[in-house]
This record gives structure tokens, C-alpha cells and sequence, in this order.
């Protein structure tokens, strides 16, 4: 197994120190065991010979060598120091060991030497001469009355005080030694157990840099690493419209500026203060780029590359490496976060603008039929109003069953289904909708595209019900000719009395087709724009003055008065006269018609600001609420049965709607069923010139 | 604890599915009312039997939560609540067909002028119901309150309605079948009312633990 050099250091402080307090320790023991036992043993000898020298005080004084000599010999038996008795002069007089007779005088050995002076003690470690092994010896001046008679002199062997220390030494040693291992044991695995995840972290932490956003670094590389250089420019570009940190973002910035000065003057005061404070600066930050590496938050941009910028100058300390490479590979992949995180919040950005500019309504809903993401447009097709609708389930927000309906047919046979349907409510739409699962197995959700297309069925029907009407219009006149010349035909031809009324009758419906075809081709005329209006000054009093004249016969005769009251100044208008003539014409008609007989219908005409507003009041039937809309659509009767026995094409009110909008005016409608319509029209006012005269002079 | 949030989300959901079919059904049914239109009122009427199946699997839903589950406090609430509207919700799909039926009557004569306020009170009542529903989806106390008020609306309305059709009779004797269809149609459509203020209602319990029915000042006796 390869260790790193964080290991190497971490694992050598500890275990060191360990060895460095083991040998300390040991040179301490060593070094205060040996002499503590050399004076024990010292000790031990001087009072064995006090002991000794009070035995052998009186024998000494006597001179009584055999005396000594059994004292001593009684010594030797229980013990295995060596006692010898000297005489003043230094001559061997009694010895444990040997025979004194044969002994050199000891006058001249040093321990004698040292006794003979004042202390009266002496001590010496040599080698014995007699023994040729080392021996500690004490001896001590013998006195009586004040005059020295001998010596008593106590010998060991050096040797037993070494070898009983050897052995605690060598199981202290051993012990030691037992306990470095284990403590570098140790040492290891605390070591390890710190430094591998770090390790890990590290590697990862360049990989994930380097490699860009694949969890477990597989090897991505290339495209990755091209998204990356795609979306720095954009980065670039973007990072101005980014908006300047807030206060607190501020205030880190200061800090760590503060730190990084802190580091300078570290340097200044020497390597260990330098070392330590950057250290300490290195962890700290790597600690606040985690932090804003986990908050991805682009504004943090700014802090980030002031320490990118003072990264230099901890490297270079080189102390704990790991941190600076997991710093230096968190700077790295911030940069990259908040490149691609930039990047993708435009195209997202773009993305919802398009979105929200769609006349379409878009619905996400994920395989839980939960909303991932809607549109304006799609809120306001189904009537969500601004409450927060994402994350919730569809069925809580609405309740058109198609749509569920929808979701659950594309979600189960994963087919897009198409459907079309009505919103419920006061304001009817029909909407059609698109739902397509999303791609993926079982299915990551629905996508549901909305369109209304109300205006575009109800122009449909518009189009139906004309064709059908027109058809309708167009085939009754007919069909009463045909029978009234079958019957013709048949033998009515010659009857005398009806044959001349049933010629009428045909004629009357030739008349009425006739008048239906020009209705249309007017309408038609009007409503494509073809026909060209000669647009000019027009007396609204002429036009309704001879409207009044030519309707008078035909109200007289249902004894309806006709009347018009015109204001006190003439009022001219800007449209085309024919075109007037006919709105009049027609409202008046109109206005007869639905009159039952006694009734009364008043033409007025007023200046209302820039325009001109003319009235045409009936006390007829009235229009019920829900028909105002639709009676200036083509063919539209409230009374079909009605309206067609009094022989109207359905068309006079279309025409005078579209004339109406082809001059640039409006036309509008009061009503109230059973008391009476009041058709208003308005018109742009003529500019007022001098000319007006002689239009109101004019027949 | 799992299984008692899927069981409560799937019976959440059921409601609602309720709730959109009964509210589609009035909405066709009184349509089918202010515009003769017979084919609406057939399909009302031919939709009320899955009602009836889904109140019934509701409530058995219901008890079968109770039983296995037997939850407390805000989880009860809502399974009394759901017990309730599922109740309320099947009335209004009744009332629905019962609109339906008479709008098929009242397709038979063309004559009869359906009196314009009729629709004014449709909007409100089917408001109140799709309000009540609302409320409940989202427990909204607030908002199920301000739905209480409408009712009274509703209620005024149905006296003019009535007044405006017993003119109308005293008037043409012959349009008087035609206005006693409406006369009922009109009458359940405020009956719908009265089970859409209901649920707002039990709306008001299941958020607040309180029972609000009775405590308002009574409404006006009705003629």
C-alpha cells in the first residue's frame, strides 16, 4: 500500500514523539537506577562495617588474631561479604576469605588510605588483587582512646548489584518496546482513519474538477469539458448583469482579505508563525468554498476569485497539500458550477419567455399527475388564477375531466391523445387539448399543450349556419313557385278567377328571390371590402326625409305612425349616400315589421361629440337579452316562423352592421321584449364646412 | 402510516372526480335549461347512474379507511367531511337531472320566456358549488365562509324568479305549464345552493374542528 506524504508526516509526529519519549525515559531510568543502587550497596557495606568494627573493637585492642579471625569467619559463613581486619599499620589480621598470614600489607589500598584520614571512612571499587574481580570496598578506621588501633575493612562483589538490575532493565526495555509498537499501531490507524477520507475527498474533488459534473468521476471528459468552455464566455458576458454582493457577501470578502493580510504578517514574523496562520487560512476557507459550493449561488463570484487570487501564496507554504489541492479543486468546480449554472439559467430564462409569450397553454404534469410547470397562457385557460400551482395534483386544481381524462390515456397507452371540450362556467371556451407522455419508461409524465379555439368554432358555426340558411332562404321562394305552377299547369291555367293570382304569387316570389340575391351580393360587396364607397358629405335629414317618404305607404297601412324629428341644426355625415340610404332604409323596414299594427316608429338624429347618432325607435315586439348580440348576424331571427311571414331576406341587419363598420361608425341595440327596440347607429360627423347649407336646401 | 396517506389521497381524488362530474352535470343540465337544448339534458340524465356508483365506492372507501385504519383528529375530520360531501355532491347531481327533466319539458314550448334572472342564479349557485369544492381542496375556512353569504344572493333571486313567473301566468294562462317546469327548475337550482353552503360547511369543520350549521341567522322563509 502506497501512503501519501499527509501519512508519512502525521503518522512520524506521532510516532516519534513516542519513540522520543521512550528513549528519554529510558536514559533518565538508566542513568538514575545505576548510582542509586552504587550507593545503596555503598551504604549497605559502611553500616556492615560499623557493625564489624564494634564486633571486633575489643579483639582488635587485644590484638587477638584468633578472635578476629573467628568473627570474621562467622561472618563469612551467613554472609557473602568479605571482612578483613587490619592493624594499624595496614598487616592483614583477620580475613573472611583468606588466609591474613599470606596477605600483602593493606596499608596502601586506597579505601585504607582514604580512612586513615580525618572522615575515617574510605571507599574504593577496583579490582580485587587477591580475586581479580571487581569488588566495592568500605573500610574504617578503628579507634581507641583516641589512637587508631586498625581498620575494619568490608568488601561485595560489584557484579550481583549489576546483573539484579540487568534484568528489571531488560523487561522495562522490552516492555517499552512493546508499547512503541502498539502506540505506532495506533498511530496508524488514527492516521489512516483521518487521512483517507481526505485522500478520497481530495481525488474525487479533482476528478469531479476536472471532469466536470459526473458523480464517481467516471471517466467523462471530452464534452463535458467542451460544455465547459462553450458556456465560460457566456459566463463572462453574463457576470457583469450579475447584481453586486449584498452586505453580508460584502463582509466576506473583507474577512477574508483581512486573513490574507494576516497571513503577509505572519510571514513577516518568521517560518512557524507564517506556517501556522496559513494553515489555519486554508482550512478556513476551504471550509466557506464548501459553503458556497453547496449554496451554488452565483453571486458568491466575487469572493471566489479573490481567494483564487491569493491561492499562490498558501501553495507555496506547503504545508498540508490535501487541504490546498481540495481548496484549489473546489475553486475549480465552483467556477464550473457557476458557469454552467449561469448557463443554464439563461437558456432556462429563454426558455420561459418563449413559454410565456405562447398563445398556447403548456401543462407538465410528472407521472403523479402532479404540475412540473405551466404557462400563463395555461393558467389562464383553466382558470387558475396566480395561487402557486407546481407541485400540486392536477385533480386538486381543476376539475375538467377531459383533461384528466386526457393525462391518464396518454400516461396508461402512452399514444397522444387529442380531445376537444368546453370549460364549464359563466365564460364558455372550447379548448382543444394535445397530451404526449414524455419519453421514458413507464413514463415521466404528460405534457399537455391547450389551444382555444372558441372564436374559431364559433366562426365555424357561423359559416355552417349560413350555408344552411342561405340554402334554407333561397329554396322557399322556389318552392312556392314550383307549386304554383304546377298547379298552373295542372288546370289552373285556366281558371279564370285565380289564374291571374297565381301569376302574383310567382311573380311576388321571383321579387323576393331577386331582393334576397342582391342582399347577398350587397353583403358579400360590403363585408370582402370590394365595393368601393364614394365617400362624401351626406345629409342625414334628405336621406331620412325620403326614407320616411317612400316607408309611408306600407306604415299606413299596418296604421303604424311613422314619424322623424329631426334637431334644430342639420347634422351631415362622412359615408357613402348610397350606403346611408340603405341603413336607413333598413332599420326603418325593419322597425315595421316587428310593430304590430298602432304601433309607432320615431326616426331621430342627434350630434354627440365627433359623431353623428341616429335612432330608430320601434314600439314593437322587442328582442329578448340573449338575441341583442346575434340579431346583426346573418340570418339570424328570434321568430324564424315570424320573420319569414313578413317576408325579410334575415339580412337587412348584416348589411347595416357592415355598412355601418365600412364608414367607420357602430351600431348598437337597446331592447326590452314586448315594449320596444331602439336601433342606434353612429356615424363619423362630416367636418364642418359651409356646404351644409346647401345640402339641407337640397330637395 | 404509508398506506393511510395513499388511501386518503386516493379517496381525495375520487371526491374530486365526483365533484367534476357533478359540477359538469349542472353546468349541462342549466345550459340545457337557458338554451333548449334536449341533448344536454339527455346526457345530464344519462350521467347521473355514475354518480350514484361513484358515491357509493366513495363511501365504501370511507368505511374501509375507518375500519382498517381508524385514524384521529385531522385525518377523521376529513373522512366525516368526505362522508358529507360525497353525500351533498350526489343531491346535487340529482337536482341536476331533476333541472335536466324539466328543461326537456320546457323545450316543448317555445313560446315560454325563461325569466333572464334564472341564469344570473345559475351562475351563482354553480359558482357555490365550484367555490365549496375549491375550498374543500385547498381547506380554505376563509374562503368557504365568504361562500355562506352568496347563498342569501341565490335565495333572493329565487323569490324574484317566482314573483316574475306568477305574474307571467296570471298573464297567459296557456304558458303556465311551461312556468311551472321552470318554477321547479328554479327551485332546484336553489336547493343546489343550499348543498353547495353545505359543504362549505363541513369545509369550515374539517378546517377548524367547529360545527357552523345552525349558528348563522336563519335565512328568510321562503314563499
Amino acid at each position: 500500500m502506497r501512503f501519501s506524504r499527509l501519512y508519512w508526516k502525521l503518522f512520524g509526529v506521532a510516532a516519534g514523539s513516542a519513540i522520543a519519549l521512550a528513549v528519554v525515559f529510558a536514559v533518565v531510568l538508566i542513568g538514575g537506577v545505576r548510582p542509586l543502587l552504587a550507593s545503596l550497596a555503598q551504604q549497605r557495606l559502611q553500616d556492615v562495617a560499623v557493625a564489624l568494627r564494634t564486633l571486633v573493637e575489643g579483639a582488635l585492642k587485644d590484638n587477638d588474631r584468633d578472635a578476629l579471625q573467628r568473627a570474621v569467619g562467622e561472618l563469612r559463613t551467613h554472609t557473602r561479604i568479605r571482612c578483613t581486619v587490619l592493624d594499624a599499620n595496614g598487616i592483614v589480621l583477620a580475613d573472611s576469605h583468606g588466609d591474613p598470614r599470606e596477605m600483602a600489607n593493606h596499608g596502601d589500598r586506597p579505601e585504607v588510605v582514604a580512612a586513615r584520614s580525618k572522615a575515617g571512612v574510605g571507599v574504593s571499587r577496583r579490582e580485587s588483587d587477591t580475586l581479580g574481580v571487581e569488588f566495592l570496598y568500605v573500610a574504617l578506621r578503628v579507634d581507641r582512646e583516641r589512637r587508631l588501633i586498625g581498620y575494619v575493612r568490608v568488601a561485595e562483589e560489584a557484579r550481583p548489584a549489576q546483573a539484579a538490575w540487568s534484568s528489571p532493565l531488560a523487561i522495562g526495555l522490552g516492555l517499552g518496546a512493546a508499547v512503541l509498537a502498539v502506540a505506532a499501531g495506533l498511530s496508524h490507524v488514527i492516521v489512516r482513519r483521518v487521512v483517507d477520507p481526505l485522500e478520497q475527498l481530495c481525488e474525487q474533488a479533482e476528478r469531479f474538477a476536472d471532469g466536470g459534473a459526473h458523480r464517481g468521476g467516471e471517466a467523462t471528459g471530452p464534452k463535458s469539458r467542451s460544455m465547459e468552455r462553450e458556456l465560460r464566455p457566456q459566463f463572462g458576458e453574463l457576470s457583469p448583469a450579475i447584481p453586486a454582493p449584498d452586505v453580508p457577501k460584502r463582509a466576506a470578502v473583507e474577512r477574508l482579505a483581512a486573513e490574507r493580510t494576516g497571513v503577509s504578517r505572519a510571514a513577516s514574523d518568521g517560518v512557524d508563525g507564517a506556517r501556522t496562520a496559513s494553515v489555519r487560512t486554508a482550512s478556513d476557507r476551504t471550509a466557506s468554498d464548501r459553503g458556497g459550493f453547496e449554496n451554488a449561488d452565483p453571486d458568491r463570484v466575487g469572493p471566489t476569485r479573490e481567494t483564487s487570487a491569493s491561492a499562490g501564496s498558501s501553495r507555496s507554504a506547503g504545508v498540508l497539500e490535501e487541504l490546498t489541492r481540495l481548496r484549489s479543486a473546489f475553486e475549480r468546480i465552483q467556477d464550473s458550477v457557476d458557469a454552467q449554472w449561469s448557463g443554464l439559467r439563461s437558456s432556462n430564462e429563454r426558455l420561459l419567455g418563449m413559454m410565456r409569450s405562447m398563445e398556447e397553454g403548456v401543462l407538465a404534469l410528472d407521472a403523479d399527475e402532479r404540475i412540473a410547470l405551466i404557462n400563463e397562457a395555461g393558467r389562464r385557460l383553466l382558470e387558475m388564477g396566480d395561487a402557486e400551482v407546481v407541485g400540486r395534483h392536477l385533480w386538486e386544481l381543476t376539475r375538467l375531466r377531459a383533461l384528466r381524462d386526457a393525462f391518464a390515456e396518454a400516461m396508461t397507452t402512452g399514444r397522444a391523445s387529442a380531445k376537444e371540450f368546453e370549460t364549464t362556467g359563466a365564460e364558455r371556451h372550447v379548448l382543444t387539448l394535445r397530451a404526449a407522455r414524455l419519453p421514458g419508461d413507464p413514463g415521466l409524465g404528460v405534457m399537455v399543450v391547450l389551444h382555444d379555439v372558441t372564436e374559431l368554432r364559433r366562426l365555424e358555426n357561423l359559416r355552417r349556419d349560413f350555408v344552411a340558411n342561405v340554402s334554407h332562404e333561397l329554396k322557399t321562394p322556389l318552392a312556392s313557385i314550383k307549386a304554383y305552377a304546377e298547379t298552373l299547369r295542372l288546370g289552373a291555367l285556366h281558371d279564370v278567377e285565380n289564374n291571374q293570382l297565381f301569376v302574383t304569387r310567382i311573380e311576388e316570389q321571383a321579387d323576393r328571390l331577386h331582393q334576397l340575391i342582391i342582399d347577398l351580393l350587397h353583403l358579400a360587396r360590403v363585408e370582402s371590402g370590394q365595393q368601393a364607397f364614394d365617400i362624401a358629405e351626406v345629409c342625414l335629414r334628405t336621406i331620412v326625409d325620403a326614407s320616411v317618404a317612400a316607408h309611408a305607404a306600407s306604415a299606413a297601412s299596418r296604421r303604424i305612425t311613422l314619424a322623424s324629428e329631426p334637431p334644430a341644426a342639420p347634422i351631415d355625415v362622412l359615408a357613402d349616400e348610397e350606403g346611408v340610404r340603405t341603413i336607413v332604409n333598413n332599420l326603418v323596414d325593419n322597425a315595421i315589421k316587428y310593430t304590430p299594427e298602432g304601433g309607432k316608429v320615431t326616426v331621430r338624429w342627434r350630434q354627440d361629440g365627433g359623431h353623428a347618432i341616429l335612432e330608430v325607435q320601434d314600439t314593437g315586439i322587442g328582442i329578448a337579452r340573449q338575441h341583442q348580440a346575434r340579431v346583426f348576424e346573418r340570418f339570424y331571427r328570434v321568430d324564424k316562423a315570424r320573420s319569414r311571414e313578413l317576408g325579410g331576406t334575415g339580412l337587412g341587419l348584416a348589411i347595416v352592421k357592415h355598412l355601418v363598420q365600412a364608414f367607420g361608425g357602430s351600431v348598437g341595440i337597446e331592447s326590452q321584449p314586448r315594449v320596444g327596440s331602439t336601433f342606434r347607429v353612429t356615424l363619423p360627423l362630416a367636418p364642418p364646412t359651409g356646404s351644409a347649407d346647401d345640402n339641407f336646401t337640397d330637395p | 402510516m404509508k398506506h393511510l396517506q395513499r388511501d386518503m389521497e386516493q379517496l381525495h381524488r375520487h371526491v374530486l372526480a365526483l365533484s367534476a362530474m357533478t359540477e359538469e352535470m349542472i353546468d349541462k343540465s342549466t345550459q340545457a335549461l337557458g338554451e333548449r337544448r334536449e341533448d344536454l339534458a339527455a346526457e345530464v340524465i344519462a350521467a347521473d347512474s355514475a354518480v350514484d356508483q361513484a358515491e357509493v365506492q366513495i363511501e365504501e372507501e370511507c368505511l374501509k379507511i375507518l375500519a382498517l385504519h381508524q385514524p384521529v383528529a385531522a385525518d377523521l375530520r376529513r373522512i366525516a367531511c368526505v362522508l358529507k360531501v360525497n353525500n351533498d355532491l350526489e343531491r346535487i347531481a340529482d337536482l341536476a337531472v331533476s333541472i335536466a327533466q324539466r328543461a326537456q319539458a320546457i323545450c316543448h314550448d317555445p313560446d315560454f320566456p325563461i325569466p333572464e334572472l334564472l341564469g344570473r342564479m345559475v351562475a351563482l349557485a354553480t359558482q357555490m358549488v365550484r367555490g365549496a369544492m375549491d375550498a374543500f381542496v385547498n381547506s380554505d375556512a376563509q374562503a368557504a365562509r365568504r361562500l355562506l353569504r352568496l347563498d342569501d344572493d341565490v335565495d333572493q333571486h329565487n323569490r324574484d324568479i317566482i314573483d316574475e313567473l306568477q305574474t307571467l301566468m296570471q298573464q297567459e294562462s296557456r304558458l303556465v305549464p311551461a312556468a311551472l317546469h321552470c318554477f321547479s327548475a328554479t327551485r332546484h337550482v336553489e336547493r343546489i345552493a343550499d348543498h353547495a353552503t353545505n359543504i362549505a360547511e363541513d369545509v369550515i369543520y374539517l378546517v377548524e374542528g367547529e360545527i357552523v350549521r345552525h349558528t348563522r341567522t336563519a335565512p328568510v322563509d321562503r314563499k
